[in-house]
């Protein structure tokens, strides 16, 4: 499995890799799509300015035919021109690119510019970044179609700035031109150093060597044409037999050894971009990794500690942003799960406390019935003041005692299968207050009863629900040993009711609270409490679908909420 | 307080030790104590003569205390009958001619209030 770190560098890579082939590729056909837009424009000029509208329908044909050939832009216009002036008797174009800007001229008609037909013949022709075609087209009715550039110094030094390499151009008679130069500006070529520089096998007679592009030989027409192109990293030679005259024509240019020609520059930077900025992005891309993961390692390795029993809440500090909310989300997670699993075990320790309580209880209560019977029918017989009247007296509260726990064990246990009936809350709670307003009396403690009259009816276990009030009414007086007030209170709540018992006593502290409905919890003295009271309470209210709220501060009092559905259980 | 006549009482439990002391508790306090093992014996007892009440456990072996009642209440229709148990189904086995039921394990006070609160019927 690959770790989030990784996958990081992978995509950023991924991205680079994209970045590149766009770049190379994409970036060309582009540029090209542009060029052809170019030349399209063009030749569409040309069309408008031509009376004859000769060009017509071949202007798409044209473009797309050039598109075909993929050359490249600029030299495309010149081959349309070409194109163009070989399409029509006694339509002589020229064009021919001057600074980026397409020029093009009747031949003959304007006489525009410094080039004519006898100058331009046999032609160098440099257009854009392109390889340059010499290029001699002799039309069926002698008319010269030139375009291109002289040869000459121009030609020379714009050759040497494409080619990234020097130049010279050879003629018969030596060197014409060339792109080194002595101190008083003459062409300074070492012909030798050019020979070498082309390569023997390659200019195998420095006077004649032609070197041809396919895509090129197109545009060569029914005449004699020879094509020059140059390719990086190797010197050719090429010469230009034009027209009648053999004399061969040469251009020299060679690159020298380490220098890389200029076309390749693009290229290079890119690639020596490539690799300068791939590992800056991956060390970006492992710094940024590392700020994303490290907070979710700390997090991964903070779960990892949590014990299986109780998840502890994730602290890992200088957390920020969205791995903050994360570890905040996952918090309120971990504190649902424990307050679920608390509640949980809570109710699965409660039905295996009474499933184990009620068979014990009912395992005991046979002869604990007989201790406790054969106890009260002797102590009835043993007159006061015999030996044994003392022994079977204890005999006899001890059982009762143990009588009181089973039978609570075993209501206890039974919280879970008694039946339901609609109970009157209001004569419930009157009830049990009247009931315990007699033991209330004893203490000083006044017992307050709530009720609003007209109170709907709970769905509920009659003797249950009273053995709540009960229960939570004698806690709260023994809470009040030395007087207080007693409140049973009851409401409607939404669909519900609402029970509650309230008392001014010494109220119940966090350990206790935190504890008060276990089975067999009680802080009360030996034998005066068997620990189940608020445990059946919790039981009851449990079936009935109900919830227990304790509200309490210890010196004011203690406040218990028990808010039942109206429906209750079944 | 016992009545001037002695009551007919049938003490009905599968424990031994519950009859023995049912006998050794109750005949002293003047009841005329009759003991059965199980329903079918109660049946037959009531069958035979008449009780004032019949203390009822609810689970014992052959007959158990609930097919009992109704062949008690079948032979004598208005026989009291005092549920004793120790189990959960108290209030199922209610029904509303039940009037009284003691939760195991019975004191006995709670026993001599149940046979006398026949006098109140």
């Amino acid at each position: 499995m690959m770790s989030l770190r990784t996958q990081l560098m992978l995509a950023i890579l991924g991205a680079v890799a994209v970045a590149m082939f766009v770049e190379l590729f994409a970036g060309e056909t582009i540029e090209r799509a542009v060029e052809d837009e170019a030349a399209r424009g063009w030749l569409a000029s040309v069309a408008a300015i031509h009376p004859d509208g000769l060009l017509g329908d071949e202007v798409e044909d044209l473009a797309s035919e050039l598109r075909a050939l993929q050359v490249d832009g600029a030299f495309a216009v010149e081959a349309a021109a070409a194109h163009l002036a070989l399409s029509g008797p006694g339509r002589v174009w020229r064009a021919f690119a001057v600074d980026g800007r397409v020029v093009a001229e009747r031949v003959g008609g304007c006489g525009a510019g410094a080039l004519d037909a006898a100058t331009l013949a046999g032609s160098v022709v440099v257009c854009g970044r392109a390889p340059y075609v010499v290029k001699r087209v002799a039309a069926a009715d002698g008319a010269a179609i030139v375009y291109g550039m002289p040869l000459g110094e121009e030609f020379v030094r714009r050759l040497a700035l494409f080619a990234g390499s020097e130049v010279a151009l050879v003629g018969p008679d030596g060197v014409l031109s060339s792109s080194v130069v002595d101190e008083a500006g003459r062409p300074a070529f070492d012909e030798a150093a050019a020979r070498r520089a082309a390569g023997s096998a390659r200019a195998s007679g420095f006077a004649r060597a032609e070197l041809t592009i396919p895509a090129y030989r197109r545009f060569a027409g029914p005449t004699q044409v020879v094509e020059l192109t140059a390719a990086p990293f190797t010197a050719y030679v090429a010469t230009a037999p034009f027209g009648a005259d053999p004399s061969p024509l040469g251009v020299v240019y060679w690159v020298p050894e380490a220098a890389v020609p200029y076309g390749d520059y693009v290229t290079t930077l890119i690639v020596a971009g490539t690799m300068l900025v791939v590992p800056v992005l991956l060390l970006v891309a492992f710094l940024a990794g590392r700020r994303i993961t490290r907070p979710l390692v700390q997090l991964a390795d903070a779960a990892a500690r949590m014990s299986r029993d109780r998840l502890e809440p994730i602290v890992v500090p200088g957390l920020r942003g969205e791995v903050a909310q994360l570890a905040a989300a996952l918090n309120d997670l971990i504190t649902g799960i424990n307050e679920a699993k608390e509640r949980g075990m809570n109710a699965e320790k409660m039905a295996a406390v009474g499933t184990l309580a009620g068979g014990v209880a009912h395992e005991i209560n046979n002869p604990l019935g007989v201790i406790l019977g054969f106890a009260q029918g002797m102590e009835r017989r043993v007159p006061e003041g015999d030996p044994l009247r003392t022994p079977v007296t204890w005999i006899v509260r001890e059982a009762l005692r143990c009588k009181a726990l089973v039978q609570e064990l075993l209501v206890f246990s039974r919280t879970g299968k008694s039946s339901s009936e609609p109970v009157d809350v209001e004569e419930l709670v009157r009830a049990t207050a009247t009931l315990l307003d007699s033991r209330g009396k004893t203490q000083g403690v006044e017992v307050v009863c709530e009720v609003p009259s007209g109170l709907g009816p709970v769905h509920a276990n009659r003797t249950q629900l009273q053995q709540i009030l009960v229960n939570l009414g004698s806690n709260a007086l023994d809470a009040m040993a030395t007087g207080g007030t007693l409140t049973l209170r009851a409401q409607a709540d939404g669909d519900g009711s609402v029970l509650e018992v309230q008392d001014t006593g010494s109220g119940i502290d966090e350990a206790v609270r935190a504890r008060m409905f276990e089975p067999f919890f009680t802080t009360k003295g030996v034998g005066k409490g068997t620990g189940l009271g608020l445990s059946i309470v919790h039981e009851v209210v449990q079936q009935h679908g109900g919830r227990i709220d304790v509200d309490s501060a210890p010196g004011r009092g203690t406040r218990v909420r028990v808010s039942l559905p109206t429906g209750g259980a079944s | 307080v016992i009545a001037a006549a002695p009551r007919r009482v049938l003490f009905v439990d599968d424990e031994p030790g519950l009859r023995a002391m049912a006998e050794y508790a109750l005949r002293p306090l003047g009841y005329d104590l009759t003991t059965a093992v199980d329903g079918a014996e109660a049946v037959a007892l009531v069958a035979a003569a008449a009780f004032d009440v019949v203390i009822l456990d609810v689970a014992m072996p052959r007959m158990n205390g609930l097919e009992a009642r109704a062949r008690i209440r079948a032979l004598r229709p208005s026989q009291r009958v005092v549920f004793v148990t120790g189990s959960a189904g108290l209030s199922e086995i209610a029904s509303p001619v039940d009037d009284e039921r003691l939760l195991k394990p019975v004191s006995l006070e709670e026993l001599v209030a149940a046979i006398e609160g026949g006098t109140r019927a």
